[in-house]
């Protein structure tokens, strides 16, 4: 995938998250690379869920790319680090939306430089500072997604997601390509049937954690959610189960319970909101399919590509041309090469 | 408190009437937080007539209260922003943005309410304000520190873009570290010289500082009078008049109106007057005493805080003290029992009645706790011992023969005119709705008594409607 078309394929949408596998994945340096090669012919809105941007990683301690923006580029970020952004600043919007670092503030840069940004750390927030700043006339929307906060690049907050992965996940080549392809075949797990998703949709308004029959039946438990349930959501299933609804977050020892109760979930098919919203490793994923579960999504994720950065702040790197070669052979969406250039 | 304490304004539904006050604004919403009864009948009178003159606007403005409201609703509260610059304090960008966007909405406000509303509601012009935080006149709501107010500033930012055109340009590493260097150095520069322009901006603000809080607290009472208007015009409130004795004609609770439409019932309007000294209330069990005491109590504090009353016709007396010894005040957490913490209540009221000399008070079913005997007599003294005062109580009772035939009498009319057996075989053949059914035909309206005070013994023929043992019941009519 050449630069052009990495970039050219962010045109149809208004918003695109940036995720990352870990810290370190090379988020802001897919950002950067993102913002240079479009300039001039989008105005790009910039925020993050939570904080991202800093110079010096606040959890591991490592150096970090800054994130540079053109003139023109609005940002949205927490007040308290309008000192940090060095762009001239014209004050579009007080939010009222409120940040441990202040309330939110969206500007417009007019003139090139570094920015710190800080958004709100919830889904509605985002979704209400996204659309302020289509609002102020930009064309893209890009969210910087922090630390395992996946849920910016559900469809409700944005229309397309990029997946950074990079060295910094393990010094293991071979266990960063496994979990990356891992990764993104969460987030392209497949959508159910109209049919099921309108069950869905019905067993979710009512509550969390639900079942659909043979016959189409649905029963909705009453739980608020589905951790540390495990053991009332396997006491209910009965025979003539077929799916398994499970709206917000799953977590691993959930399906580690479904795992050791094979015989109980034989041919089931688990239904999660979307692929953001599991949290397993690609071995249990592997032990869920050979009962075998079948695991389906109510609404699918648009990920565009994923970008790789073979070296780590830790003091290695990978072959980048391994390393992409490897992604490339075990994932079937474009990958992008985020610091050596066009691939 | 002397206006009835926090616990008993609820009790009396006076937080569900503020809550149903529909303020708009920050500004609102903080005068809702606190609104204080008045004692002074002249300023009361201003915000009668203030009122009035509102509700009328409300109803043949409505185009212009609809755009006033959408304007209300964009304001934020900058009362801190203000005090601050007043105080000396150099704004940043965000707060002087909040002030231009805020003083553009106040003068929107303005070209509106000055044209509706009488003169003591009119805003100040705040242009000059406007003024400084647009140097180029743009009126676009959004604000930076303009390259206008300062040539160097202008200088430094057009040296600044030169050095990014340069650095995106360069493609040799060791050039491009050395120019972010030069444009740091730069930036560092724009900031100074930001900050200077930020300290001067301020300086000139602040001697409009008086003329912003003016404004809010204009705004404050536009906001206020309106949601009371609103309130007025939704329930049909009258104004009351301000008088000697206490008088309501038509006199509804508009809590329990609302709770009664939904069942699709009515509330039966009351007329009560009652002068200097004691009156006394009895009436059947179920009858609704209560809501009459809290309903007349409400009223009257809502009158002396400034709205409208729940009634078609008032006449109302300034009043030093509002207080209410309620049927169920027991305080466990303080480890009284009923008689003990009415007298605890007891002790505040009497404390009021001989510093304040002119006020209300509702007592329901005061002594109760207590046996009867000693309890008429708790009743009796209180009724002669404020009878020396020049205030006003009322008080609700089940004991007979505890006051003379001067003392006014109001009965609720309750089930005296019903056929109990009749009503009995009804409710028989529906037994689970027995309370509504005797809700349905309780006479909820109250008459004046003149002579032959004797309290309704109603108590059985209710209980046997609702339905006891028989055999109890027996047992008890042989008692009677």
């Amino acid at each position: 995938m050449n630069t052009k078309k990495t970039i050219t394929s962010l045109f149809p949408y208004s918003s695109v998250s940036i995720i990352g596998m870990e810290k370190n994945s090379g988020k802001t340096t897919t950002l950067n690379y993102i913002l240079k090669n479009l300039k001039g012919s989008k105005i790009i809105g910039l925020t993050s869920i939570g904080r991202d941007g800093e110079d010096c990683d606040r959890v591991t301690n490592t150096h970090k790319p800054r994130i540079y923006v053109e003139k023109g580029t609005l940002v949205a970020t927490a007040k308290n680090l309008l000192c940090k952004c060095d762009i001239t600043k014209e004050i579009l919007s007080a939010t009222g939306i409120s940040t441990p670092m202040g309330e939110v503030i969206i500007m417009r840069a007019l003139s090139n430089g570094f920015v710190d940004v800080a958004g709100p750390s919830y889904n509605s927030a985002l979704i209400k500072i996204r659309d302020l700043m289509l609002n102020f006339g930009c064309d893209l929307v890009l969210i910087d997604g922090a630390l395992s906060r996946k849920g910016s690049a559900g469809n409700l907050v944005s229309e397309a997601t990029i997946l950074a992965t990079g060295a910094s996940f393990s010094p293991d080549l071979t266990k960063v390509v496994e979990e990356s392809s891992h990764n993104v075949k969460m987030l392209q797990l497949p959508s159910c049937s109209e049919k099921i998703a309108s069950l869905t949709r019905q067993i979710l308004k009512m509550g969390k954690i639900g079942f659909i029959d043979t016959e189409s039946n649905i029963e909705v438990l009453d739980l608020p959610t589905s951790l540390n349930s495990h053991r009332e959501i396997v006491d209910a299933v009965k025979s003539n189960y077929k799916y398994l609804v499970l709206g917000g977050a799953v977590s691993k020892g959930l399906i580690e319970s479904i795992v050791q109760n094979r015989e109980l979930f034989k041919s089931f098919t688990i239904i999660i909101e979307d692929g953001t919203k599991i949290f397993i490793d690609s071995n249990l994923y592997h032990k869920l399919s050979m009962i075998p579960v079948k695991l389906e999504v109510l609404d699918s994720i648009n990920l565009l590509y994923l970008t790789c950065n073979p070296s780590s702040p830790y003091g290695y790197s990978f072959d980048s041309e391994k390393f992409c070669n490897l992604l490339k052979t075990s994932i079937d969406v474009d990958v992008v090469d985020v610091v050596g250039g066009v691939l | 408190m002397r206006y009835l304490d926090l616990k008993n304004r609820e009790k009396i539904g006076l937080e569900y009437l503020t809550n149903n006050l529909t303020t708009i604004s920050p500004y609102g919403n903080l005068k809702k937080r606190d609104i204080a009864p008045i004692e002074e009948p002249e300023t009361l009178e201003e915000i009668f007539d203030h009122l009035e003159f509102f509700i009328k606007i409300c109803q043949q403005n409505k185009k212009e209260i609809q755009k006033l409201d959408l304007l209300l609703m964009k304001l934020k509260n900058i009362s801190n922003i203000v005090l601050n610059l007043q105080k000396g304090k150099i704004l940043d960008e965000v707060e002087l943005f909040e002030l231009k966007i805020n003083s553009m909405i106040f003068m929107e406000i303005r070209s509106i309410s000055n044209d509706i509303f009488l003169k003591d509601f009119h805003l100040i012009d705040l242009t000059p304000i406007i003024n400084i935080l647009d140097p180029g006149f743009k009126k676009i709501p959004t604000f930076h520190i303009y390259n206008e107010y300062s040539d160097q500033l202008k200088e430094i930012r057009h040296k600044k873009a030169e050095a990014e055109k340069l650095i995106f340009s360069t493609t040799d590493n060791q050039l491009q570290i050395e120019l972010k260097e030069e444009r740091r150095k730069i930036v560092v520069l724009e900031n100074c010289e930001e900050s200077r322009v930020k300290t001067e901006i301020s300086k000139q603000l602040i001697s409009y500082t008086s003329d912003l809080l003016t404004d809010i607290d204009k705004i404050k009472n536009i906001d206020f009078t309106l949601a009371k208007a609103k309130l007025a015009l939704k329930y049909g409130a009258s104004r009351p008049k301000i008088g000697e004795h206490i008088e309501f004609i038509g006199m509804f609770n508009p809590e329990i109106l609302e709770t009664l439409k939904v069942k699709n019932q009515e509330f039966q309007k009351l007329d009560i007057l009652l002068k200097n000294g004691n009156t006394i209330l009895t009436g059947a069990n179920m009858g609704g005493k209560s809501v009459i005491l809290k309903t007349l109590t409400l009223n009257l504090i809502l009158a002396q805080m400034g709205f409208y009353v729940f009634s078609d016709y008032a006449t109302i007396p300034i009043l030093k003290f509002i207080q209410f010894l309620s049927d169920d005040i027991q305080d466990v957490s303080k480890g009284l029992s009923s008689f003990g913490a009415e007298i605890m209540k007891l002790k505040e009221i009497t404390g009021c009645l001989r510093t304040y000399d002119k006020g209300f008070i509702a007592l329901d079913e005061f002594a109760r706790g207590t046996n009867p005997s000693e309890g008429k007599k708790f009743v009796k003294g209180l009724s002669n011992y404020i009878k020396n005062f020049d205030s006003f109580s009322i008080m609700a009772t089940h004991y007979d023969g505890v006051v003379d035939d001067s003392t006014p009498h109001y009965q609720v009319v309750g089930l005296k005119n019903i056929d109990f057996d009749s009503l009995k075989r009804k409710i028989d053949l529906n037994n689970q709705n027995s309370i509504s059914l005797i809700q349905k035909h309780m006479d909820y309206s109250i008459e004046k008594i003149h002579s032959n005070f004797e309290v309704p013994k109603d108590a059985l023929n209710v209980a046997a409607l609702i339905g006891i043992d028989e055999n109890l019941k027996d047992i008890i009519k042989n008692l009677y």
